[in-house]
């Protein structure tokens, strides 16, 4: 069991439905999560969103990346979703990092000002 | 011994074992000579009939007995007493399947029996019909039963059809008269501790005119010593019968005048049933019958108890979603502004499309506040979140920022002011700001855009270039200190300045510089007409679950 945890063990689980926003969660042996999502978030999923981000941060101690290549568009609700999230880590001090947004929503989150704040 | 005329064919043993097989069959049974003449009933027979010994119903003519009832068959349409069993068998010699034959006495219209009759034949040595044996079996309840359940499915979907109280309480009232009564009230219980009459239904005539003159109906006050007041308070049923007794009391305690019209009324049975949810009791139900009817027993208060429930919870649904609608309707007119002040030198148009959602509340927000006759302020905003909870923090951002612009119009204080008011939430929420400070110097206008996490306000110059304004910044309610950077620009007659809430880029491929690229391309005759061509753009692109929507332009005269 011991050695088991020393070495990194990854597993990558692909969900890749029709309309799911997780594209991939993949784990790492130190408890951090890398989330893939993927599509459009605005208001009309981003219930979605809030869901997955409290159930990954509940069940992993470590760190969680964003990865957002696979994402076309963010609204304002997905940036405070996205906040929320980063507060709840900073509480047990665990950081938020996101990372590979396309050009258009690395402009929204310029645009938001919160490119340093929010690690991308 | 009842039957004996019949029974004394037999004789010996034979005769004492149909005699106890008569009397312990589960079946009423008749025997009816050629001529139709009842010539023996068992004990069930009698009790069917309502004859209090059999031997009453001995000698009669079938059609005698069949005369004080009216049948119907299972439709319900009037039965020839001809197509009996009985009377057919007699006729053709040969044996009546079952037939389902409902049954009143004359004049009593609710009081249906229904039984399953089939008839077979007794005939002699030569072959000829000379008994017919009539087999009938009560099947009132497994028949009342059955209609309960389809009457209970029916008020089901009729109570679910609607979302407004009156509606639902029509619904409820046709139900109930005039199958169960002549008469129906449906009260429901009004925030100020009153029941008003949601829907009635009683027989049209001059005398219940007089006794609504005595005791109205439209409201009741809840408290005072009527059925409807006690049955709030207690959430039983509560049944009455009316008697010469009641009406005495009634003509000694409140007035011969009241006596004399319920006497005249003919009322019989009232009852009144709560209309409840699990929690609390919402209003009443009040049925009556009159004239010669039969009380109400107690399978009809069973049975209105169980529409009562049902009527209940679809009226406490109603009555919130009433009330929820006044809630949104009054919040969102509450945050939106009653009308845009006429700023001196500028032209402005704002348009405001309405969250999709059926409560209407989303978390945009809009303002124009002038300080002077050549100074004004424009904030546009959007709270995280929407509906209700939302609303309450939109109402709270707004009248920050208006009571903060009104001591000290400065980006820096503003803008502060409502970030430390945001984070004091719990939680806290985001807010995204454009706050715009238009000054007129003569001809020109001098804007000084500061951003909060918003998305820039446009410049349309009469050039046709299109230019961002604003620097972005963090949006307000998430870091503990933000400093807004105040852009200066300066605008001639002719230029327009846009600024909106994120919905808009819904329409424009969700990018800014898209929505630029159009900007610099669209002719158009007002800022009017170039809002509502925008609002269109949004329409077209969004169907179905839309986000609000705010825009607030103006141009320098």
């Amino acid at each position: 069991l011991v050695l088991a945890s020393l070495i990194e063990v990854r597993e990558v689980v692909e969900i890749d439905l029709q309309d799911a926003l997780v594209m991939a969660t993949s784990h790492e042996a130190n408890g951090s999560v890398t989330l893939a999502l993927k599509g459009e978030i605005d208001f009309g999923n981003v219930a979605q969103l809030r869901a997955e981000l409290a159930q990954v941060i509940r069940s992993n101690a470590g760190n969680l990346t964003v990865d957002l290549a696979g994402v076309s568009f963010l609204d304002s609700t997905t940036i405070g979703v996205l906040i929320q999230a980063k507060k709840r880590l900073a509480q047990r001090e665990s950081e938020l990092i996101i990372i590979r947004p396309q050009p258009r929503v690395r402009r929204i989150f310029e645009m938001a000002g919160l490119m340093d704040y929010l690690g991308v | 011994m009842a039957g004996d005329r019949f029974i004394e064919l037999a004789s010996g043993d034979n005769r004492r074992v149909l005699d106890v097989l008569f009397h312990h069959a589960s079946e009423a049974i008749t025997v009816q000579d050629r001529g139709g003449r009842v010539v023996y009933a068992n004990p069930r027979a009698a009790a069917l009939v309502g004859a209090s010994s059999e031997s009453d119903l001995l000698n009669c003519d079938g059609g005698e007995i069949v005369s004080t009832f009216e049948m119907v068959d299972e439709s319900g349409s009037t039965l020839d007493p001809d197509h009996l069993p009985g009377p057919r068998v007699l006729q053709g010699g040969v044996a009546v399947s079952e037939m389902v034959v409902g049954y009143r006495k004359k004049g009593d219209q609710r009081s249906v029996r229904w039984s399953r009759v089939r008839a077979s034949p007794v005939k002699n040595d030569a072959g000829e019909v000379v008994w017919a044996i009539n087999f009938s079996l009560d099947i009132t309840e497994h028949v009342q039963r059955a209609e309960s359940e389809r009457l209970l499915a029916t008020i089901q979907e009729v109570l679910g059809s609607s979302i407004e109280v009156e509606a639902v309480a029509d619904a409820l009232a046709d139900v109930v008269v005039p199958r169960f009564a002549d008469w129906v009230g449906v009260h429901v219980l009004d925030d100020s501790g009153y029941l008003r009459s949601v829907a009635m239904r009683y027989p049209d005539t001059e005398i219940v005119e007089k006794l609504f003159a005595i005791i109205p109906q439209d409201v009741l006050p809840v408290g005072q010593d009527h059925m409807q007041s006690r049955v709030v308070a207690s959430r039983e049923a509560e049944t009455l019968t009316i008697t010469d007794e009641v009406l005495a009391g009634v003509s000694e305690e409140v007035s011969p005048e009241l006596a004399e019209v319920l006497r005249s009324l003919d009322l019989i049975s009232v009852v009144c049933l709560p209309l409840r949810t699990t929690h609390e009791v919402i209003g009443t139900l009040t049925v009556a019958r009159s004239g010669s009817d039969t009380p109400f027993d107690s399978s009809d208060v069973s049975l209105l108890s169980t529409i009562a429930d049902r009527a209940g919870v679809a009226l406490a649904n109603a009555i919130l979603f009433a009330h929820q609608h006044e809630l949104a309707q009054a919040v969102s007119r509450g945050l939106q502004p009653r009308e845009i002040p006429h700023v001196p030198g500028l032209t402005m148009s704002v348009r405001y499309r309405p969250y999709a959602h059926i409560s209407k509340v989303g978390g945009d927000f809009y303002d124009v506040i002038p300080l002077s006759p050549e100074r004004c302020a424009i904030i546009v905003g959007d709270i995280e979140g929407k509906g209700t909870s939302a609303a309450g923090v939109v109402a709270t951002a707004r009248n920050t920022l208006k009571a903060t612009i009104a001591l000290d119009p400065s980006a820096r204080t503003v803008v502060e002011r409502l970030n430390a008011t945001l984070l004091a939430e719990v939680p806290p929420r985001l807010c995204t700001l454009a706050y715009l400070l238009v000054e007129r110097h003569g001809d020109s206008v001098e804007v000084e855009v500061s951003l909060a996490g918003h998305p820039p306000p446009l410049v349309l110059r009469s050039d046709g270039s299109v230019t961002e304004a604003g620097r972005p910044s963090p949006p307000a309610g998430v870091l503990e200190r933000i400093e807004p950077f105040e852009d200066r620009l300066m605008m001639n007659s002719g230029d327009i300045l846009l600024a909106y809430t994120d919905g808009l880029l819904a329409g424009h491929d969700s990018s800014v510089d898209a929505l630029k690229a159009r900007l610099s391309r669209v002719t158009f005759g007002s800022i009017d007409d170039l809002l509502d061509m925008l609002i269109e753009t949004v329409e077209e692109a969004v169907t179905g679950f839309h986000d609000d929507v705010v825009l607030v332009a103006f141009m320098v005269d």
